[in-house]
């Protein structure tokens, strides 16, 4: 901390800065879970507040699968391939982040409501999007996708292509080499990227509010108790899902920043 | 190595066409200059890597693991990630996961290049051993000692095309061209003219100097090159009629560590070798006057004879 001393106006300005920046951050959340401590225990033994946070949960736990098994592999041959349109496919991967979360969903009605072709084919084999559990799904998966693709991405792009090809010139066929070499040194990306499209799915309400009200994840319900009964009955369940949520960014630094770095 | 798609011709490996092999189909071992070692596997797991993806049954995999890393020293390090070896350890890794997959060809590319001494001198001995187990290895390098001290045949490469291929000691004592005569250490290259040809010798005119050459040229005007740890260096003529002897002005020295190279001013400017004791003993400096000597067979003509 000896920079502390240096007074030097430039660290001083910073200094001041820097704690406005936090108190930005910490005092709504402090505050949201201090005002509504007596109230939480209550909330988490609401049976509506449980069920909605396990839709929550179990829904962006499919989503991120469902992104793990399409993101992963789409990341890996975009990384090692050269092709035509590459730089504006590149450019399209993240159009889900700068769209505003109900245009995603609007989007999605549009393409998933059984009254348009692709929801109609959907419907045919007895998934529906609208006001379902798969509805929910596919606006988590569709928003956080971007996480999955870029994280995955970028720990592809940190393996050099002449380690994968010593694997086949020493007789491995390339989904060994994918196997055993570059999944295994690519893992702790692709977790990251993992536990953000989660964190990003769990906590979507826009595009899941369009295409799938119903069954209520968690932000959806917060919001309908807020509308419905006042800002005092949803800050409990505010509070358990500020809660939640710093214990799942607990889960994320002991994971993937604790775990064993797969090269030493 | 089957990774890109030749432009024209074919790969023949024992008379069987490779061109369309993709790698894993090749059998060709491969080992570059950047020790790619897997890093999140322990040496043991480098090694056996290959015969795993090949299915080779637990027991036979362990036993193969255990006798090459026994050959090149590599049991104590066997439970070592690579990231904790230095770069010879690497590379003996790296060459001991491609002989435990027993290829009939191996490819070194550069695989000395940036290694200590020492290490350079280790793997030398074992690309040797490889070669008396009847190997066929192509060793792909720009140090022309490697060359000489590894190879029983070479090709010298120029921009994607051989220039000239042969036994190492022919290439050695005849290079075709300027290229491969600088790429093989002769610093003496002139242009010369014929100027007479006796039975046992040529007499040639090279800058203002007249010299007398083993070799009968095919032209009137070529090329000649000379090594530098050909010429001799003396302070008082020597009389031998039989030699080339050149009297010269010392113009620079550079000390190369176990020798130095010194450079002179005879009617061309010269470039001669010496040990770091016989030049400490001759106490050479710049404009000293000495005299230069080497055999007519030192001489070489480049190119056709």
């Amino acid at each position: 901390m000896a920079w502390i001393k240096t007074k030097s106006p430039f660290i001083t300005v910073s200094l001041v800065l820097s704690v406005v920046m936090i108190l930005f951050l910490m005092v709504p959340v402090i505050a949201s879970v201090a005002g509504s401590a007596s109230g939480i225990p209550g909330a988490l033994t609401d049976e509506r507040t449980l069920s909605a946070i396990w839709t929550s949960f179990y829904c962006a736990f499919i989503a991120t699968a469902l992104m793990l098994v399409l993101g992963v592999p789409f990341a890996y041959l975009f990384t090692r391939s050269e092709f035509w349109g590459k730089k504006a496919l590149d450019s399209l991967i993240d159009i889900p982040i700068l769209l505003p979360h109900n245009t995603a969903g609007i989007a999605l009605f549009a393409v998933l409501a059984p009254s348009y072709p692709i929801g109609a084919a959907f419907a045919n084999i007895g998934i529906g999007f609208v006001d379902t559990m798969w509805g929910i799904v596919a606006a988590m998966a569709f928003v956080s996708a971007p996480f999955m693709i870029r994280s995955a991405q970028e720990a592809f792009t940190s393996i050099s292509p002449s380690v994968e090809k010593t694997g086949r010139s020493l007789g491995a066929t390339r989904f060994q080499v994918f196997r055993h070499v570059t999944l295994p040194l690519a893992s702790r990306g692709i977790l990251t990227g993992c536990l953000l499209t989660w964190a990003r799915a769990v906590s979507e309400f826009g595009a899941v509010a369009i295409l799938a009200y119903f069954p209520k994840t968690a932000p959806i319900y917060l919001y309908d108790v807020f509308v419905i009964n006042g800002l005092k009955a949803a800050l409990p369940i505010n509070g358990v899902l500020i809660l939640l949520a710093i214990a799942i960014l607990l889960v994320f630094r002991v994971t993937v920043f604790k775990s064993k770095n797969p090269i030493r | 190595m089957g990774f890109q798609k030749p432009d024209q011709g074919r790969i023949l490996l024992d008379d069987v066409d490779i061109t369309g092999y993709s790698p894993e189909k090749r059998g060709i071992g491969y080992v570059s200059q950047n020790c790619l070692l897997f890093p999140h596997m322990n040496v043991r797991q480098n090694v056996e890597f290959g015969l795993k993806m090949r299915g080779v049954p637990q027991a036979q995999r362990s036993k193969a693991v255990n006798e090459i890393l026994e050959s090149t020293g590599l049991t104590p390090l066997e439970k070592r990630r690579p990231a904790t070896l230095s770069g010879g350890e690497k590379q003996k890794a790296v060459l001991a996961r491609v002989l435990v997959t027993k290829p009939s060809t191996i490819l070194l590319d550069e695989p000395l290049t940036g290694l200590d001494p020492e290490s350079s001198r280790e793997l030398k001995e074992l690309f040797k051993q490889i070669r008396k187990d009847g190997k066929t290895v192509v060793h792909v390098t720009h140090n022309q000692s490697e060359g000489f001290s590894l190879g029983d045949r070479m090709a010298i490469i120029k921009s994607g095309e051989i220039v000239q291929v042969g036994q190492t000691k022919e290439v050695f004592a005849k290079p075709q061209t300027e290229f491969v005569a600088g790429f093989l250490g002769y610093e003496n290259i002139f242009p010369a003219q014929l100027i007479e040809c006796h039975n046992d010798f040529t007499l040639i005119r090279a800058g203002e100097t007249t010299l007398k050459t083993a070799t009968k040229p095919a032209a009137e005007k070529f090329v000649v090159a000379i090594r530098p740890e050909d010429i001799g260096v003396h302070f008082s003529r020597v009389e031998n009629g039989a030699l080339n002897m050149l009297e010269g002005t010392v113009l620079d020295c550079t000390d190369l560590g176990p020798f130095v190279t010194v450079a002179f001013e005879a009617g061309l400017q010269l470039q001669a070798v010496m040990t770091k004791s016989a030049f400490v003993e001759a106490n050479l400096e710049a404009g000293q006057k000495v005299w230069l000597s080497f055999k007519p067979q030192a001489v070489r003509v480049i190119g056709k004879t």
